[in-house]
């Protein structure tokens, strides 16, 4: 009996006692009752709970061929000192994140060499009238920001990407209520249930990206996906003909916290879906072990264009291999002060017709 | 009480057999509290009369400082029995210590004018009087009453299920207008300010996950508590059967409808 007096409420987190009258325990901060065997069987769970162990294997990339980098040119931009890569048979002037000119430096050397690459799929012009198609039916798009974007210079470049694959191994306690709803002549009852429910279980994730660009803005880089790996190859320099590559400058050792974390809220969510039974359910603690876990280092095609409008910088990208673009727009606040006015003054009069009729009738 | 009585007698005498004429009439304005001012009196006066003359029923207005120790619907029951001229009628007695009123219905006025009819014209006219526009309340009374004579006439009486239109508030619709115009244009100008946010953080993994690899090993499920939350239900305040009159025996012996209250 020692040992339940110690036993903290669920509901409050205070120290329950124990009521001789109820002969059960009870809260004395929140006067919650709890069956002793309730108590047992909760704490039993809560002790088996685990703090998370994601480790991983980041031995990513490999070494170049002999010759490889030969066939290869490395810039630096002058203004962000970002390094892009090009075969020798492409040139480039201008950074495909800031825009500033960009200055040869010489042939590619020391980086690891890219275990895969997803191939560009969409072109040049795919991606100028995705740009297009992406400001139409914007009604508070500045007139003058569609004339001043420099369309032709939406450039594609292979973007690094770290590639994480994990078996995961979790198990995870959520709070959960269950509503129960009555009426008697003069009250209305809303009965609610608290359990605590334990699940445990596996899940596999393979591919998870995380940006290895620091140039890159990785919001935007997580807003264009999803990516499909099948399509992706082993990496031969020739894909780069054409195209800018950009160089890694986060590790994978960096990028494993992004990685977590998405997994981490994707297992959560995989398992909350076994609790439909209940009305509420929030993660209360979850215990994630990975296994087999390990980085790999690709390159995804993205096609970028960067502008500016009103000092401010605007950069837009599209997916090289499903198209889809992404790119927050400005707004011009008169328009958007007109179009308020229009919209208020059609609803206000429909409504004092309405309410004329409403009467009327 | 006796005396007056007699003497309003002897009016509601002469106002049954008066001509159907607007012109030189008894009055049916009977002001003993003086809360019509001389000017105002023959004009809520006449406006009674020509109601009670165009649907042959007896419309009073009785105003007086005091209820001589009676309950307002029994001195409503014996100022109307002693005085009115038909038994179809209606009376609004308007006492100023205590601040009470009551309108006592008879005959077919009971029928015409339902207890909910009668809460409406209450709703009319007693914040009239709360203010002290005593000839603006009792023209709104009888202007009530000739609407709900041809209402009556039609066989079809205000009540629950219909009741008179209230002037059009074109203040309060063009308030209720412009709120909503404001709410619609201000969802429609958030609606396309979202349209130009297009760049948003993935908050998961979900995209890569391995097919199939999802197992569930064991799930438990521990009930530990409960609570019970209780609100009270809106009462319904309305004690009447659905629509009509409710009636009761006046001081007479005669069936008497009405209804009152305080202003």
């Amino acid at each position: 009996m020692a040992d339940l007096l110690n036993f903290d409420c669920p509901c409050c987190g205070g120290k329950l006692q124990f009521n001789s009258e109820l002969q059960n325990m009870q809260c004395p901060f929140c006067d919650t009752v709890f069956e002793t065997q309730t108590l047992v069987s909760y704490e039993e769970e809560v002790s088996q709970e685990k703090p998370d162990e994601m480790n991983w294997n980041t031995q990513a990339g490999s070494e170049w061929e002999e010759g490889e980098q030969a066939g290869m040119n490395s810039y630096t931009c002058q203004s962000c000192g970002g390094q892009i890569v090009t075969d020798s048979s492409t040139a480039a002037s201008s950074c495909p994140y800031c825009d500033n000119p960009v200055i040869m430096t010489g042939q590619l050397s020391g980086e690891l060499r890219p275990d895969f690459v997803i191939p560009f799929k969409f072109d040049k012009e795919a991606a100028k009238k995705a740009l297009n198609d992406h400001m139409k039916g914007k009604k508070f798009l500045p007139d003058v920001f569609k004339d001043q974007n420099h369309i032709d210079e939406i450039k594609g470049v292979y973007v690094p990407i770290w590639l994480f694959d994990t078996d995961v191994n979790a198990r995870i306690r959520y709070k959960a209520e269950k509503y129960h709803y009555w009426e008697d002549s003069r009250y209305e009852y809303k009965e609610i249930e608290y359990y605590a429910l334990i699940r445990s279980g596996r899940i596999g994730f393979q591919h998870v990206p995380v940006d290895g660009s620091t140039k890159m803005d990785d919001t935007l880089m997580e807003s264009i996906e999803p990516y499909d790996f099948k399509d992706a190859v082993s990496f031969q320099s020739a894909f780069l003909s054409g195209y800018l590559a950009d160089k890694y400058d986060v590790d994978a050792e960096t990028s494993i916290s992004r990685a977590n974390e998405r997994i981490k809220s994707s297992t959560e969510d995989a398992f909350k879906s076994t609790t439909s039974d209940y009305n509420y359910v929030k993660t209360e603690q979850s215990s994630i072990q990975l296994s087999n876990g390990e980085a790999k280092y690709a390159l995804y095609p993205v096609w970028i264009l960067n502008t500016s409008w009103n000092d401010r910088k605007f950069t837009f990208a599209m997916n090289g291999q499903t198209g889809k673009f992404v790119g927050d727009l400005p707004a011009d606040k008169s328009k958007a002060v007109g179009y308020f006015a229009k919209l208020a003054a059609v609803a206000a009069a429909i409504t004092l017709a309405g309410t004329y009729l409403f009467w009327w009738l | 009480m006796k005396l007056k009585n007699l003497i309003i007698c002897g009016f509601a005498a002469l106002f049954a057999l008066a001509p159907l004429s607007t012109s030189a009439h008894s009055a049916v304005l009977v002001d003993n509290a003086g809360l019509v001012s001389s000017s105002d009196f023959e004009e809520v006066d006449d406006v009674l009369w020509d109601t009670s003359v165009e649907h042959d029923v007896d419309i009073w207005v009785h105003t007086t400082k005091s209820l001589n120790n009676m309950s307002i619907s029994n001195y409503a029951d014996q100022w109307y029995d002693e005085c009115a001229a038909r038994e179809d009628g209606i009376v609004l007695v308007v006492c100023t210590s205590p601040r009470q009123y009551y309108i006592m219905t008879s005959g077919s006025c009971i029928y015409a004018f339902t207890d909910a009819g009668l809460d409406y014209i209450e709703a009319q006219i007693v914040p009239k009087m709360s203010k002290g526009n005593y000839a603006d309340a009792f023209i709104t009374f009888a202007e009530l009453c000739d609407d709900y004579m041809v209402q009556a006439e039609k066989g079809k009486p205000y009540d629950d299920n219909k009741m008179p239109k209230k002037p059009y508030n074109l203040l309060l619709s063009l308030l209720i207008a412009i709120g909503a115009g404001s709410v619609f244009g201000g969802i429609g100008v958030v609606r396309q300010f979202s349209l130009l946010k297009s760049v948003h953080k993935k908050q998961g993994a979900a995209d890569y996950k391995k097919p199939d690899s999802f197992q569930l090993d064991s799930h438990r499920d521990i009930y530990l508590y409960r609570k019970v939350e209780r609100k009270e239900k809106p009462r319904d305040d309305t004690n009447r059967s659905a629509g009509g009159s409710t009636t009761r025996t006046g001081s007479s012996g005669q069936t008497r409808g009405g209804s009152g209250g305080t202003f």
